[in-house]
């Protein structure tokens, strides 16, 4: 019989006394490693409990972890997270605040669950590539809700636009239409650096980047194609406040 | 890397150096494994091969490979069974005369006497050895694509399909993995015998080797290890076309043994004994002993 796996198979948890890593891990306490368990106490980090040599190798546990991640093996997966989310808890914290931490540490192990082979051994440790995905969900998370306030700040000053027995959705609606109709009477470049930098909020730079551009190239664009949006928008502005 | 890389790389190790550890809630670890469980992994996101896809394939790199030989070639001997090359493609092709029976397609011989997989075929061994060994290989492809002619029809309902199989209840889709396993083991057997390194199938090809091979071994200890120990078991194969496989009664787990997904196909195809078998096997090692036997069951 063929058994689907489920999670609650890792629910339990054990602690294991490990030797001290002879590897120099800031912010791993490695004496005491929390496990994902089986009944009998055998564990995912079995090869680093129970090999001296081993225990040695981190990046050798890493590899194996993350292969073992990658043939879908959950019990892989928490006993990284055992090992590793205290740190990315305590990177996301700092960055996005204790609201959006957790979030943010679970969508990071969800990354390497999804996304495993993206993970080089050659590039650097597994802690390394963690905290780089950490920092990135991070800075995403910290945009969006940048974005949400700036749209709630917008949607607040916009308040006297809405006419007293306008339909909101439908005005809402029309709006969304007529930026749509404007941005596609847009040049390519010019609405590219728009979507780029509104839409999915890279900086100057990083838009100069992606386009291949010299940055006051993309600002250029970015500066006329919002001119353009602004007077495209113009008429329907008018008739709102008519 | 860029400066952007190099300002993110700088922006991390800072990260690293400053942040210290702060404890997740404790119910995240919980929420992560559960939404994990309901995530496809890389290895189940990997499409693997349908069975005529791996039979079709792995059939045509045997030929491929056999076409390659020169006549001083076809007399070297193949391990593990000391034959010589040419002995080895005749039992190959008697081995498909035989499954072409098994699937009630017609072929030119007496039905086979399927007893014995080894000795299957013999006579038609014997006798192709007083012929060029081109000869042999030719009659072997003919009877493989006369076979794939019919593989649209056979595999219409090849799982729930039975056969006869050296014995054995077989499903039409399991044989023709089955048989693709089998080129893929003796081409190997003739790459170790001419001296070049042996080849992996495509992650699709393995992965639908592996998978089928796994899914039955609940089935095979029933049959014929009715006495071996069981348990649930966590079969974990790693690398690409490998996956993750929950096997046994359910409840308690008893056994996770973790190996390469090649290592465990070779295991199976007696190319890698037990012993040498290179797997981390935590728990009941008896469990993943009995899982290896009864896998090697269907050894070619």
């Amino acid at each position: 019989m063929i058994r689907t796996k489920t999670g609650s198979e890792q629910e339990s948890q054990v602690h294991v006394q490990r030797k001290p890593c002879s590897l120099n891990l800031p912010g791993t306490k490695w004496e005491n490693v929390r496990t994902s368990s089986l009944s009998t106490a055998e564990t995912s980090a079995r090869p680093l409990v129970a090999s001296g040599a081993v225990t040695d190798d981190i990046a050798v546990w890493e590899q194996t972890m993350v292969a073992r991640v990658a043939a879908g093996d959950s019990d892989a997966l928490a006993a990284i997270y055992d090992q590793y989310a205290p740190l990315i808890h305590g990177i996301a914290r700092r960055l996005v605040g204790d609201e959006g931490a957790s979030d943010v540490c679970q969508e990071v192990f969800i990354a390497l669950w999804r996304q495993p082979d993206r993970f080089d051994s050659q590039r650097g440790s597994l802690r390394t590539f963690l905290a780089t995905i950490a920092r990135r969900r991070s800075v995403d998370a910290l945009r969006q809700s940048g974005r949400r306030e700036a749209r709630e700040v917008k949607a607040s000053t916009m308040v006297p636009m809405v006419a007293p027995n306008c339909d909101e959705a439908a005005l809402a609606e029309v709006a969304a239409g007529r930026i749509r109709q404007a941005m596609a009477s847009l040049p390519d470049e010019q609405r590219k650096a728009i979507e780029l930098a509104y839409m999915q909020g890279l900086t100057f730079r990083q838009v100069a980047e992606v386009t291949g551009t010299p940055e006051g190239t993309a600002k250029s664009r970015l500066r006329l194609g919002l001119a353009r949006l602004a007077a495209a928008m113009e008429p329907e502005m008018t008739v709102e406040w008519a | 890397m860029t400066n952007s890389q190099h300002k993110v790389a700088a922006e991390v190790a800072a990260l690293l150096a400053q942040a210290g550890s702060s404890a997740p809630p404790p119910d995240l670890r919980r929420r992560l494994l559960d939404l994990v469980a309901v995530i496809p992994s890389t290895a189940d996101r990997l499409v693997p091969s349908t069975p005529s896809e791996v039979y079709e394939t792995q059939a045509k790199a045997f030929h491929d490979l056999c076409r390659s030989l020169t006549d001083d070639q076809w007399g070297l001997v193949a391990a593990p069974y000391d034959w010589s090359l040419h002995e080895l493609v005749s039992h190959v092709f008697g081995g498909e005369v035989y499954t072409a029976q098994a699937l009630g397609l017609p072929t030119d011989y007496e039905p086979l006497d399927g007893s014995n997989h080894l000795t299957t075929g013999a006579d038609i061994t014997a006798a192709h050895q007083v012929l060029a060994p081109k000869e042999t290989l030719a009659a072997c492809r003919k009877r493989v694509q006369a076979t794939i002619k019919h593989l649209p029809e056979l595999t219409v309902d090849g799982d729930n399909t039975f056969v006869e199989y050296h014995g054995w209840p077989f499903p039409v889709n399991a044989l023709l993995i089955a048989r693709g396993f089998e080129f893929w083991t003796h081409a190997d057997d003739i790459r170790r015998a001419i001296g070049t390194t042996v080849e992996n199938p495509t992650p699709n090809d393995l992965r639908a080797m592996s998978s089928t091979s796994v899914q039955n071994l609940d089935l095979v200890i029933a049959l014929a290890f009715p006495e071996a120990p069981t348990g649930t078991t966590r079969i974990v194969l790693t690398g690409a076309g490998g996956g993750t496989f929950d096997i046994g009664p359910g409840g308690e787990r008893v056994t996770t043994a973790i190996l390469d997904v090649v290592d465990y196909c070779r295991m199976t195809a007696r190319r890698l004994e037990v012993d040498n078998l290179p797997a981390d096997i935590n728990g009941d090692r008896s469990v993943a002993t009995a899982l290896w036997n009864a896998a090697r069951v269907f050894a070619m």
